[in-house]
């Protein structure tokens, strides 16, 4: 029955399709505002961020229509020699990349520069599916769990070594993956739980406490010295209160949750004030909201010391990137200050404003209106993809669908909740919006290669 | 699998418990558990997109949030520029209002000082401090210093309301030089409002202190003001803001400039005359307008009251616009229109009025010469120029006394009653009954009204009034400002407004002219005010009794003139009041109608146009050839220029460099003086001589704008080693 095809562009789900092209041409539209040069008016042309993103969108488009004429089954078949392709490519951007900021995250052909890590979730979300779908994993033990986070922990380890710490986060995508196919909710509750102390083990971290005997040390040892302490009265009170016949196994969980407890609230602080740079670490403690309160305690106290805070360059000034991508969403107000018109975008005060900041120059040019229908948007859009997924009688296009959804989902997450100030500064892109062919031609053949899969659905039959 | 089962579409809608061994089928794992999951991730998106949404509206819409967001607690933020006030100008150019710059110095006593030095100079700055303010002496600027330092105050106030230049002196004091980290002198600039002509129509022109706005700075604030910018700064240390780029985020826009209707000239004339009378009879206040005939303008506004301490005249309160008062024998002329107008009476009727004592009721009217036997038998044209309150009463009575309400509609026709909306705030209202049923109305009502009783207005609104009657008719709304402008272009302009036109019959309009041209001739209440006049003057005198404190007083009054000129082709319309004159004299003839007089004597011989006839152009004459502004700068090169064109130049320099001044009918050249390892002065130069003698004298320059040096950052004079770099704004 497979055999009987009909027309390739039957069974599109044309809605996607048009959320796909809407987001597009927006996005173009504020990158054309964020970055249009006096006596360069013309959206197309080449020698400006909005002239490549027209050609991007051109490829992109042209890529995608292939996809689309293509079999399903290729994807399927294939999923690990691209896999293989794009990790290769991971490999080889170690090598031959180009340094910007400190990341060795771009390979130079000629004019353009392509960034394997955007690729590398086609070839992941592909083999994940493949994994799953031919072995039927539901994560219930250890092996398929391994297997899993080979898959994703191979590109994850290379994308570390750029370091590009932003791409790698949105690699929590999959783990949303991984729940839906079956992995326990404990695991997630776990990563929460490790957030949640992260969280506070870096807050203790930033402070320095002066303690009897060892002298002025991390405030984390007082956390881990808290957390002892409530092992010690768990400890007593399950020695009295619990039942004989349990005692020793409630005994083994507690010591070693405990120990893991502390081996992770010291090695979140280590890792922060010693692994990670300058740079990274102010970022985690500005949105933590720490860095602040202590500049701000500089300028009331010691004179000399903030004129030099002022007068650091601005692009070294953690905050700056934040508060100016906050002042523009600020200054759009309900209405925002109309296309082209956003003083903030305008200026050119916010940093990065047509690749990772887009969505400021959405906010104050389109105004709360034109933010929430944007994000209302993005999150039909996933909502309606992981509804797209669901509808697969194929899991291995579930699972496929699924990694799409999760993909975007981390993206939007991280990206808005950046500009906002939800989340840390990470430079990782909006998709379809955000400046950036190798994001956007990335994004388009994730999603459409799902969409080409969903047109397939019906005709397959196993 | 079943091919017909499309219901898995719906995953809500599976029902089915699966087994939980591992099974064949696509929906294998569309199991219970799986669906929950699945309404997990959704669940989560959606918390998530609520918690973005809600994040946005406190960024965007929460007003507190939102300015919070753009101000408050950051290094760096977006703060208003409050841009530069606009002008009042006068209609001739002149400036009558502007703001100065103005300085707060301000120490901190923490600041990183080397309290060494401290020590050893503090006593030089304080001696220098009184020098250049001479307010205290050196102990008392001292005294504040070791108060600063004994109380840690980080902002304690040296001098306030300092000036540009005494600013530089202060800036040159030893200490005070190492700057503001290194001596912990901070400046505060802000701005001055400034009339350059003080106190000439300064009730007019208002104020704009935040307490105490009125005048044509309250009525026009909004566009003098214009709109703040938002500008981003970052906080540096003491707690200021210094702007990070030159952009704004919000460009401000700078305050428009209003130009007044006012001349300066005529302002002069009028506050002078006035002036001048007024202490001469030791009067409480007085008023003299003076408006354009034609088109409403106010072309001089005066007003002076008497300080109750000082006894000086002074600019206190805008009476012309703000006191309604009962106008006395100047309601006469609208009496008698009222008559004239319903065909009731003709200047030729003659009226009896007798001994100048009539009884009406239980009240005697008597006319100025009663005690020489009064007026006997007048005509309707000598009852004007004479001001009889007897004849005005009875031509009243007798042709109102059966409908007063058409005498009280007559004057409401006239625009009388009406608020004239003027551009300035706090016009006081007319009083004139509209209806015999008003409270107050009773027998009596009709004859005082007659004669300038029982009714109030301002002097504006029997300004207003007679301007019509000069102007054909044409009721013209006072104005006082005649444009706004913002970088020099009309952006609104005020023209002329006809608040009635043709408010009576023309033949009634020629017979009250002849009347008031009566009034200045022979006979007349003011025939010897206007004998220096070159020309027929028309008008009505005006004195009424005080009314004060419910009862009129006899022995107090208000004298009035009301008229126009010349009385063949009005031109200007004025009106002259002055409040309880002493001395015994106190008639409108006597006390206003000499100031009325000598302004327009004054305004005949600046004004040209009354002269046409007299002036003959002459074409070899200087006055024909337009002298363009020359800008300051380099002697030899100006000569040429000005030879090339043949401009005539009066040399009075001896250097190299030199100002220039354009002249009436030539360019006046003087020396400027320029020394070697000082810094030049270069205003008024262009950009090209600035650059060429800054950089000879080895500064480093910024420019900023073109046009013409308008400021410079370093004071002329100052030493160059100090401060090699200098900032010039060219406008």
């Amino acid at each position: 029955m497979s055999n009987n095809r009909t027309h390739p562009l039957a069974n599109v789900d044309w809605l996607s399709v048009l959320i796909y092209v809407i987001l597009v041409i927006f996005g173009w539209m504020n990158i054309y505002s964020a970055a249009v040069v006096e006596g360069h008016p013309n959206p197309c042309d080449i020698s400006q961020e909005y002239g490549k993103q027209f050609l991007y969108m051109v490829i992109s488009f042209f890529l995608c229509l292939m996809v689309l004429y293509m079999e399903g089954g290729f994807f399927n078949k294939f999923a690990p020699f691209l896999y293989g392709l794009f990790t290769l490519l991971l490999v080889l951007v170690l090598i031959i990349g180009k340094e910007v900021h400190g990341n060795k995250a771009w390979i130079q052909i000629g004019g353009f520069a392509l960034q394997p890590a955007e690729f590398a979730k086609i070839g992941i979300g592909l083999l994940l599916a493949k994994y799953i779908a031919n072995t039927k994993a539901k994560f219930n033990n250890w092996e398929t769990r391994l297997w899993a986070g080979v898959i994703i922990g191979i590109p994850a380890a290379l994308i570390l070594l750029q370091p590009d710490v932003g791409s790698l986060l949105t690699f929590v995508a999959f783990i949303f993956v991984l729940y839906r196919e079956g992995l326990s909710g404990n695991v997630l509750i776990i990563g929460l739980g490790g957030i949640v102390f992260g969280v506070t083990s870096v807050i203790a971290g930033h402070g320095r406490l002066n303690y009897p005997i060892f002298g002025e040390q991390s405030g984390v040892y007082l956390l881990m010295f808290i957390v002892f302490l409530i092992a010690i009265v768990l400890l007593v009170f399950s020695l009295n209160f619990v039942v004989p016949r349990s005692r020793k196994k409630v005994l083994w969980v507690l010591a070693i949750s405990t120990v893991a407890v502390l081996m992770f609230s010291f090695s979140v602080s280590f890792l922060v004030d010693k692994v990670l740079k300058p740079h990274q670490k102010s970022r985690i403690y500005v949105t933590l909201g720490l860095e602040e309160k202590e500049s701000e305690v500089e300028t009331e106290g010691n004179e000399e010391s903030a004129a030099e805070a002022a007068i650091v360059e601005k692009d070294d000034d953690p905050g700056y990137n934040a508060r100016m991508a906050k002042i523009a969403v600020g200054n759009g107000g309900f209405l925002g200050q109309g296309f082209m018109q956003g003083p903030m975008t305008k200026n050119k005060y916010v940093p990065e404003r047509w690749t990772d900041f887009i969505f400021s120059v959405v906010a104050e040019e389109w105004g709360f209106v034109g933010s929430v229908l944007l994000v209302g948007l993005y999150v039909f859009f996933i909502v309606k993809l992981i509804n797209m997924a669901e509808r697969q009688r194929s899991q291995f296009s579930r699972v496929y669908g699924y990694c799409v959804a999760s993909i975007f989902f981390m993206h939007f997450l991280i990206n808005v909740g950046m500009v906002i100030g939800l989340a840390p500064i990470i430079g990782i892109p909006l998709p379809f919006l955000s400046y950036g062919g190798s994001s956007l031609i990335g994004f388009s053949l994730l999603l459409f290669i799902f969409i080409r899969l969903d047109a397939e659905r019906l005709s397959i039959f196993k | 699998m079943n091919p017909t089962n499309n219901h898995i579409n719906q995953p809500i809608a599976e029902p089915h418990v699966e087994p939980k061994e591992q099974h064949a089928g696509g929906n294998a794992n569309t199991s219970a558990p799986m669906l929950a999951r699945t309404w997990m991730m959704f669940s989560l998106i959606c918390l998530i997109a609520i918690a973005i949404i809600i994040k946005i509206f406190y960024l965007q819409i929460w007003p507190s949030d939102r300015a919070k967001n753009l101000g408050l607690n950051y290094t760096y933020k977006a703060n208003d520029i409050t841009p530069i006030r606009g002008q009042i100008f006068s209609s001739d150019g002149s400036l009558l209002a502007t703001s100065v710059p103005e300085y707060e110095i301000r120490w901190d006593a923490k600041a990183d000082y080397d309290v060494e030095e401290y020590r050893a100079k503090i006593d030089s700055v304080c001696q220098g401090l009184a020098r250049i303010f001479g307010d205290r002496n050196a102990l008392d600027y001292k005294a504040l210093f070791k108060a600063a330092r004994a109380d840690g105050n980080r902002y304690q106030l040296i001098k306030a309301k300092v000036d540009y230049n005494q600013l530089q002196r202060v800036k040159q004091l030893p200490f005070v030089r190492k700057g503001a980290y290194k001596s912990g002198f901070v400046y505060i600039e802000g701005s001055r409002r400034e009339k350059p002509f003080e106190m000439l129509a300064a009730r007019t022109i208002g104020k704009d202190q935040a307490d105490n706005k009125f005048g044509l700075e309250l009525a026009f604030d909004s566009l003098l003001a214009g709109k703040k910018g938002k500008q981003l700064q970052e906080k540096i240390p003491g707690g200021y803001w210094r702007p990070m780029t030159d952009d704004f985020i919000e460009e401000p826009q700078p305050g428009a400039d209003v130009i007044a209707s006012i001349d300066i000239h005529l302002q002069d004339v009028a506050n002078a005359a006035l002036q001048r009378q007024l202490e001469k009879y030791s009067a409480a206040w007085g008023c003299a307008v003076v408006m354009e005939v034609k088109t409403g303008y106010i072309r001089a506004i005066a007003n002076l009251g008497r300080d109750p301490e000082t006894g000086a005249y002074l600019e206190r309160y805008n009476y012309a616009v703000q006191e309604s008062q009962e106008p006395g024998s100047t309601m006469k002329l609208a009496s008698l229109m009222a008559c004239l107008d319903e065909d009731m009476v003709a200047l030729d009727d003659s009226i009896d009025t007798g001994n100048g004592r009539w009884k009406i009721y239980d009240m005697t009217l008597t006319d100025s010469n009663d005690e020489d036997g009064g007026n006997g038998v007048l005509t309707m044209e000598q009852v004007f120029e004479r001001s009889s309150n007897i004849g005005t009463a009875k031509v009243i009575k007798s042709c109102f006394e059966k409908k007063p309400q058409q005498f009280l509609d007559k004057l409401h026709s006239f625009g009388l009653g009406s608020k004239l909306d003027l551009q300035l705030h706090g016009e006081a209202s007319p009083l004139i009954y509209r209806s015999v049923k008003d409270q107050g109305w009773s027998g009596l009502s009709l004859t005082q009204m007659s004669i300038g009783y029982e009714t109030k207005m301002t002097p504006l609104q029997i300004l207003a009034f007679y301007n019509a009657v000069a102007n054909n008719g044409r009721y013209m709304k006072p104005l006082f400002v005649e444009k706004i402008k913002r970088n020099g272009r009309t952006i609104e302009e005020f023209e002329p407004v006809v608040l009635r036109e043709n408010f009576c019959k023309k033949e009634t309009l020629a017979a009250c002219r002849k009347m008031m041209e009566g009034v200045t001739e022979d006979d007349g209440t003011a025939e010897g005010a206007f004998k220096d006049c070159a020309y027929k003057v028309a008008g009505k005198t005006g004195t009424a009794k005080i009314h004060e404190n419910g009862q009129y007083d006899y022995n107090r009054h208000r004298a009035s003139f009301v008229g126009y000129f010349p009385a063949h082709d009005p031109q200007y319309s004025c009106i002259v009041v002055i409040h309880d004159p002493k001395g015994g004299n106190y008639y409108g003839g006597t006390i206003a109608a000499p100031v009325f007089s000598e302004l327009a004597v004054k305004i005949y011989s600046t004004q040209m146009e009354y002269h046409t006839a007299d002036f003959l152009p002459d074409t070899t004459s200087h006055a024909q050839v337009h002298i363009p502004i020359s800008k300051d700068g380099a002697y030899e090169q100006l000569k040429q220029v000005l030879r090339g064109l043949q401009l005539p130049e009066q040399m009075a320099a001896t250097s190299a460099w030199v100002n220039t001044k354009s002249q009436g009918t030539y360019v006046e050249i003087s020396d400027r003086a320029i020394r070697p390892e000082l810094v030049p002065n270069v205003v008024g130069m262009g950009l090209q001589d600035a650059l060429y003698l800054l950089e000879t004298q080895g500064m480093k320059v910024r420019v900023q704008g073109k046009g013409t040096v308008v400021r410079q950052s370093v004071a002329p004079g100052s030493a160059i080693k100090n401060n090699p770099l200098i900032l010039i704004e060219l406008k």
